[in-house]
Order: structure tokens, then sequence, then C-alpha cells
């Protein structure tokens, strides 16, 4: 058979390792900076881009985009073309790949911090820096799937179906989660609202753990736990199994993140159902990659590579166990809100994508670099350090999460609230936030020592650019006689990518549709109207702060919240709320309610005042950092008039023509009482500051429905 | 949350979503799993050594043994 000869070129590979890297050490870093932050409140300086709310989303952004991202594209550079047998489709391509994706990582490291947000969790990148993520990604599709048309191999290995799905999913749901209408260069507001933006966002950030951290992941792992073992993998058959009933099962599965919220109880219900099933195809891909090890763990007992994919597989098969036992509604009732999903996800991202990831490059840097690795016992090293810094990070987070959930729940023999002020409940976990600070820190010296290997290495070696293949072409491959569908859907990568892209809208549309009739057909509550524009820039500044990332919004319909927060939230209350601003994470009170007076949290302008410029002054244990920036900035109402006529465009009813000067007399009216009212209390401030605006809004969260002293009348609709 | 029960049954039909994706899912896997079982030991054979081939062939100027 006659044999073509081609080139494999490790340039892009060396340099998504080196990307890899780098990220890893600044996400992990900022990370770090934030654990502690919620140990010493004051460590922010009082510098906003120093702030635990800001730098909470760069930390997330840039361990899941930036260093898993990186990783995810160092295994599809290396992995691919060895699979298929040619060269990458497009060096120029995959150059405006490498580069488009570090300068978008640029721009999240430097808008974030500056707040410039869109307050969905994992989607917070303004609208100019999306546009760039879609189109970096659509080059990143046409390269991936012009290698798979010009590959030499007919049948694609089920990696490289891994990828695919990522691929076409990861387009599906960023682009229908950053749905958005800009107001200005850097600001814009969600198309949708309330309870549908809510339902989009988890549909997204639930799939983007699935398709972003967990489909690649798995490639990766079919690709190079083979290779590294030097065993073929343990089960074909349920690999192409576990494979579709991954991707078919894991996009239902959203809605779990809003259980006992104002999502409908079918909805609930579906993403409960989905989450439970999502067991079998998760652990089938756990089994098959740790069975592939078998009759080889006398090797995994000294290789530092094959002990790193061991346990990253095993916290795959931890978390994904977890995963679906936290979205049963008894469990969620307990475990939402709570730290218990901060060390749910840790375990997955430091175990399953950092494993994956440190085993992955120790095995790939003597073969870049054609040496051997600078130090084994500084991998094993490594290997410990990670392992014990990801336990010493999640057990006390679990144990925090438990308690604080516990005291929130827990009622005196008199029938009240056993621990009324938050505080405490907080105070009560610090000695935990500490251990996982230590954690953290135990995991970055590992790091460090990772970043020494891989300098030292590349150092003592030389980069092999090129290396040689042969095979036969595609016309010529082997074939196997008759072929059954699988068989010939996998020889043709177009089909299979659109297979694959029906079986996930399949999901994606039966979720998404009825929230859409659901929008049209909600009895608007009267008593709700849109924001004053006062209200509206507070609000803005609500979000650019990032308080969601501490505070709900969302009042679940348990005694235990409604004695301490007040009426449950309905879906009606939030219907102006471009983006939604339910939150997932109590590192503080709920806000839903905070403007309502009769409510034994309400506080006055004054309180809120003092509490955004010093919040330990009213609460020496308080673990909020301070805000005086706020206080200080003078109101940018420059965009108003735009923001207004956005809002109308989204439906909002503001009157027409509102935007056009009234609107702008209703703010200064509005702030002017609102000063007037801080220098009654002995407070002299200006009318134009940011925090007139901001107090606006928190005065104004959750009253609508009790403005005729009875709330529970729309509980019966 | 009746608020939007009530809202969500003037949608003809909606208690079914939840069923219809179940059976979707439950024939989508029962047809896949019944080719997957009937796909033949060669081809299987030849898929999951694909990631290690490339090493028997392998004709790059570089040594890859022993690299650890």
């Amino acid at each position: 058979m006659e044999l073509q000869k081609f080139t494999y070129d490790n340039k892009l590979s060396k340099l998504f390792l080196y990307a890899t890297v780098t990220w890893g050490a600044i996400g992990l870093l900022v990370g770090l900076t934030a654990a502690f932050e919620l140990i010493f409140p004051s460590w922010n300086a009082g510098l906003p881009w120093l702030t635990f709310s800001r730098i909470r989303p760069l930390h997330t952004n840039a361990a899941i985009f930036a260093f898993v991202g990186n990783a995810i594209f160092l295994a599809v550079y290396y992995s691919t073309p060895r699979l298929l047998k040619t060269p990458m489709y497009s060096k120029l391509l995959g150059n405006i790949h490498f580069w488009g994706w570090q300068l978008i990582i640029v721009a999240a490291a430097i808008t974030l911090p500056l707040g410039f947000t869109q307050s969905k969790e994992y989607a917070e990148l303004e609208w100019p820096i999306d546009i760039a993520v879609a189109l970096v990604w659509v080059v990143f599709g046409i390269n991936l799937i012009g290698t798979l048309i010009k590959r030499r191999i007919k049948h694609i290995y089920v990696a490289i179906w891994f990828y695919i799905a990522t691929w076409v999913t990861v387009a599906v749901l960023y682009i229908t989660n950053n749905m958005a209408l800009p107001v200005s260069a850097m600001k814009s507001y969600s198309v949708y609202a309330g309870v549908q933006d809510a339902l989009v966002q988890w549909w997204y950030g639930h799939n983007a753990v699935a398709f972003f951290l967990t489909t690649p992941f798995l490639g990766l792992m079919y690709y190079f736990i083979p290779k590294a073992s030097n065993r073929p993998v343990y089960s074909y058959k349920l690999s192409i199994i576990h494979f579709w009933a991954l991707i078919f099962l894991y996009i239902w599965a959203g809605p779990h993140h809003l259980l006992y919220s104002a999502l409908p109880d079918w909805a609930q219900a579906l993403g409960v159902v989905f989450s439970i099933m999502l067991l079998a195809p998760s652990w089938g891909g756990m089994i098959n990659g740790l069975l592939t090890l078998r009759g080889a763990w006398d090797k995994v007992r000294e290789d530092p590579i094959l002990k790193m994919f061991v346990v990253g597989v095993t916290a795959y098969g931890m978390s994904t166990f977890e995963g679906p036992m936290l979205s049963l509604k008894t469990v969620n009732a307990l475990s939402h809100f709570t730290d218990w999903t901060i060390a749910h996800v840790h375990i997955g991202t430091l175990g399953w994508n950092g494993m994956l990831t440190f085993g992955m490059i120790y095995w790939l840097m003597p073969r870049l670099f054609n040496t051997k690795l600078y130090s084994v016992k500084m991998a094993n090293i490594h290997f410990w350090l990670a392992t014990t810094g990801m336990l010493f990070f999640s057990i006390p987070l679990y144990f925090a999460g438990f308690t604080q959930s516990l005291m929130w729940k827990e009622f005196t023999d008199a029938g009240a609230l056993a621990y009324p002020n938050f505080l405490d409940t907080v105070t009560q976990i610090l000695p935990m936030y500490a251990m996982r600070a230590f954690g953290g820190s135990l995991y970055y010296i590992g790091f460090i020592l990772f970043i020494v290997n891989v300098w030292k290495t590349a150092a003592a070696g030389k980069f092999v650019r090129y290396e040689e293949d042969s095979a036969p072409s595609l016309e010529k491959a082997p074939s196997h006689g008759h072929e059954n569908w699988h068989r010939r859907l996998e020889g043709m990568p177009v089909k299979f990518t659109v297979a694959a892209l029906i079986v996930i809208l399949i999901g994606g549309m039966v979720e998404i549709i009825p929230m859409i009739l659901v929008k049209s057909n909600v009895p608007t509550i009267s008593a709700v109207q849109p924001y004053t524009p006062l209200e509206l820039e507070g609000r803005d500044i609500y979000v650019r702060e990032g308080c969601y990332l501490c505070h709900s919004q969302q009042i679940r319909p348990f005694r235990s919240e409604v004695e301490r927060y007040g009426e449950y939230s309905k879906a009606g209350e939030s219907v102006y709320d471009h983006p939604f601003q339910f939150g997932s994470k109590r590192t503080g009170p709920d806000l839903a309610r905070e403007g309502v007076k009769t409510l034994p949290n309400y506080k006055p302008n004054s309180w809120h005042y003092n509490h955004m410029l010093d919040p330990q002054s009213l609460n020496p244990e308080s673990v909020m950092p301070p805000y005086p920036w706020i206080i200080h900035n003078d109101l940018d109402v420059s965009t108003l008039a735009s923001k207004i006529k956005t809002m109308q465009t989204l439906g909002v009813p503001y009157p027409e023509g509102y935007a056009d000067g009234q609107a702008m007399k209703d703010l200064e009216k509005q702030a002017s009482e609102i000063a007037q009212n801080l220098k009654d209390a002995g407070i002299d401030v200006s009318s134009k500051k940011e925090i007139i605006a901001l107090i606006a809004y928190m005065q104004r969260l959750g009253t609508d429905i009790y403005k005729d002293g009875n709330p529970e009348q729309y509980s019966s609709k | 949350m009746k608020i939007v029960m009530n809202t969500l049954s003037q949608i003809n039909g909606v208690e079914i979503y939840p069923i219809i994706s179940l059976i979707i899912f439950f024939i989508f896997f029962v047809v896949m799993a019944y080719f997957v079982f009937n796909l033949d030991k060669g081809y299987i054979s030849d898929m999951k050594n694909m990631p290690l081939e490339e090493d028997e062939n392998d004709s790059s100027v570089n040594d890859l043994e022993n690299k650890f």
C-alpha cells in the first residue's frame, strides 16, 4: 500500500501548553486571593478592582476559559492530527485561534476587575468580547472540521467525537445565553428577563460545565490515558454508549440550579430526573478511564502521570455522583446557596480538570522537547500537594455548607429563628474558610513546582517543531466490509457534527421553548412596576460590583426563609429584571425584599451609606468588603436615555418618549429626596453620588407586592 | 409556584413535556445500544488501538521511548 508522508507541526501545541501554564498560574492566584479576602475583607485596600466581587468572576473565567480552555486546545491540537493522520487543516486559522483566544483572555482580565460585566455567571464578559469569543470559536471549528475532512483515517476515534460535541454545543450555548442589546460600548442588557433569563443562564451554566469542563476532558482522557499507560481503552463499546447518552442527557439538567425558585415545577422536575439519569453515562466514562489502567497498577505506583490521571478520573466520578445527589430536591433544599456548591465544583476543577491537565503536560513535555522530564520527584511532590490541597479545600467547605444551612433552618422551641442574625451563621464557618485558603495554598505551591518542572524541562531539551509520519490516503484506508449506521456516521464528520447538534438541540428546545411561552403568559402582577431611572442606575452599580456573587435575590418557599426574608419570590416580580439577579450563593443574606420596611431586615438609608463605606464599623465580624468608591464616585448618567430606550425595546413599559427629558427629571427628584433623608440622619452627601442610586435600588427591592400590605394575595393567583 | 403552574396549565399539554423527553431518550438509547452491541470485533479492536498505533509506525526522528 502506498504511504503518503506528512508532518505534524508542534508549534501551536507548545504555545497552548505555555498559555495553559501561564493562565493557570494567574487564575489560581486570583482564586487564592479571593479565598483570603473572605477571611480578611479589608484586603481589597479600598481598591475596586481588587475587591472580592470584582475578582471572583475573573477567577472563574480565568480558570474555566483560560486555564482549562487552553488545556483543551492543547489536547485538540496535539491529538487530532495524530489520530487522523494529517496535519491540522490550517496554520493560519490555528494562529488566529491561539492569539485571538489569548487576546480575549487579556480583555477579560482587564474588563472584569473594572466592573464591566453582564452579571451572568461564567458569562460575565460584555458584548464586544462575546462577539470576539464567537468569532474565534468559529475559527476553531473550521480548523477542526477541516482537519476531519482531509484525514487519512476512515473512522474517527472517540476522543474526537468529544471534541466535536464540545465545539458544536458550546457554540449553541454561548450564543443563546449571551443574547443582549447593547446600551453603550461596554454595557448591555440581556434580552431575557427574570425567570426566563435564569433558566437560559443555568441551561448555559450547567452545560458549560458539561461541554467545556467535561466532554473535551473525556476526549483528552480517551487519548492520553491509553498513551501514558500504553494500553487501549477498556471498552470501546462503552465509550460509544456513554458518549451519546452523556451529550443527550446533560443538556436537560440545567434547571436543577433553580430548584424551589420561581421556575415552573415541570421544568424543575425535568432537571432532576435527567440529572439522576446522568449518573449512568458519567460513571460509564469514569469506569472506562480507570479500567483502562487494569493490569498497569504497578506502574501507577511509580508514575506521577498515571497517579494524576487516576485521581483526576476518580474526582470526576466523585463530582458526577455528587451532582445528581445535589439535584434531588431534598438535598438541594439544604445545599443550595451554601459553600457546598463551591466544594463540589472544586472537586471537578482542581481534581478532574487540574489533574488531567497536569498529567497531560508532564507526558507531553519530554516528547515536545526531546528530553527527560526535569524531575520526576518534583512531579510526585506536585501530585501529593495537589491531592491534599484539593481535599483541604473541599472537605472544610462541605462542613461549612452543611453547618450554615442547618443554622439558617433552625427554629427555637418557641417557633422563632434560632439564628435570626445572618452574621452568626457566617462567623461560625470562618475557620472552615481559613482551611479552604490553606488547601488552596497547598494546591498553589504544587502548581509552582509544576511551572519549575515545565520550565526546566523546556530549557534542558530542544523543541521538536516537526514530526514526520506516513499513512495511506483515505481512499485506500482499510475498511471492514459491511458497515452499520454508527460506523458510517463516523466516516462522515459533518453529518456526525449535525447528529450531535440535533441530539443537544432536542433537550435545549424542550426546555427553552415552553419558557418563551411562559413569558408571554405570566400574569403580570399589576403592582410590579419598572424601576425608576435612579433605581435602574443603582441596579447597574449593583451589577457592576458583582453583588449577586454573595447575595441572592430569590426567597425560596420554606418557612425558614419566609420567616427570615419575607414572602417568597414570585415569577411575576422579576419580569423587568434584564438580567435576573437571583444569585447562586449566600455569603451574605438574601436581598430580594431588602426594601420592605415592615420586615425585620429593613435598614434605613443611613445604614446602607455607612455599610458601603465601612461594613465592619456596623458589624465588626462582617466579611463584606468596603466599597468606599461608591460613596465618592459621581453617578454617570450619560447613558440614561440609552438605557431607558433599550429597556423599552426589550418590552419594559416606560411611557413613550420618557427617555428624553422626563427620566432625568425624575432621577434628580428622587436623588434629592434620598440626599435630604441622609442629611436628616446627619450624613451630608451630594445627590449626584453613586451611593444615592444604589440606595434607591436597594430600597426598592421586593417592595412592589408589599404596597398594599398583603403580599400573600399573589400566592393564590 | 401556583402562579406559574396555573399559567402553564394554559399551554396545551405542557405536562407531557417531561414524559415526551423521557420517551425520546429511552428510544434513542435502546436503538443505540442495539447497534453498538452488534458492532464487529475487528472494527472495535482497530478503533481501540488507534491512539497506540502511531507509536508503532512512528517515523519521527526522535526516539519517543524512555522519555520519562
